[in-house]
């Protein structure tokens, strides 16, 4: 194989306006549904 | 939270690496949608696009071994409050065209009436999305457009879709080329001044 895509991650954070954060998520291509970090409305443990 | 290369991108991804063709969908600008729907290959655009795209940084970096990464970043700060429920990332920094169907759509039907007509080509073809499903507008006239059914690899909406319901221009309109979606499946709740900030890393060995 000429190339290989390793992984496409995208990391989704939301940044209220008084500047506390919380990430939202994040899904890799090639493990979709295994590799989500927190659902929709889930707190993040950070 | 589903996130998905659309085919136009994998197609032209492909051609590139066999020398066939090159890259022709450069990512650069984001933009958020309220509408419901998980996020296909399929799709052109966005399920109801709202506000103005934001240009993201793009750049070449290195996560394993030098420079063998595409990272794209971008923020979108809402302008009031709203249920963000998937995004997009574009070729180009213009908008889509919306309309709204004026008669509903029986799952055969050929001819669809929509509002909005001006905000689309006057030129054929262009294609138009409904819910999940890809048209093709081969002709039309004033307010009335002819289309194929189930374009771009989609489904057919086997469900008569209802007058009223928003028709986004797609592929060879305003619209330009969508790179890559991700819908959220219950919708992110932002206010005012909050924003969403994505980080998109397209790593290669």
């Amino acid at each position: 194989m000429l190339f290989t895509p390793s992984d496409i991650k995208v990391e989704v954070t939301i940044i209220r306006a008084d500047g506390t954060k919380d990430l939202l998520g994040t899904v890799s291509l090639f493990n979709q549904g295994k590799q989500d970090d927190h659902s929709i409305n889930e707190p993040s443990q950070e | 939270m589903i996130t998905v290369l659309t085919n136009q991108v994998r197609n032209s991804l492909a051609a590139s690496v066999l020398g066939s063709g090159s890259l022709s969908i450069h990512p650069g600008y984001i933009q958020w949608g309220t509408g419901s729907g998980n996020a296909s290959g399929t799709d052109e655009t966005l399920f109801n696009p709202v506000q103005n795209r934001v240009a993201c940084s793009v750049n070449q970096t290195t996560t394993t071994t030098s420079g063998d990464t595409v990272l794209i970043s971008g923020t979108i700060t809402s302008t009031g409050t709203q249920s963000i429920t998937n995004v997009g990332l574009f070729n180009v920094s213009g908008s889509s065209a919306v309309g709204y169907l004026t008669s509903s759509v029986s799952p055969y039907d050929t001819i669809i009436n929509v509002s909005g007509y001006a905000n689309f080509p006057n030129t054929y073809p262009f294609d138009v999305q409904i819910l999940s499903e890809v048209m093709t507008v081969t002709t039309g006239t004033a307010g009335s457009w002819t289309v194929a059914r189930n374009t771009n690899g989609s489904s057919r909406t086997l469900n008569v879709i209802p007058s009223t319901t928003q028709v986004v221009g797609g592929n060879n309109t305003a619209n330009g080329s969508m790179f890559l979606k991700t819908s959220f499946g219950g919708g992110a709740i932002l206010n005012a001044g909050d924003a969403l900030q994505f980080k998109i890393s397209l790593q290669f060995i």
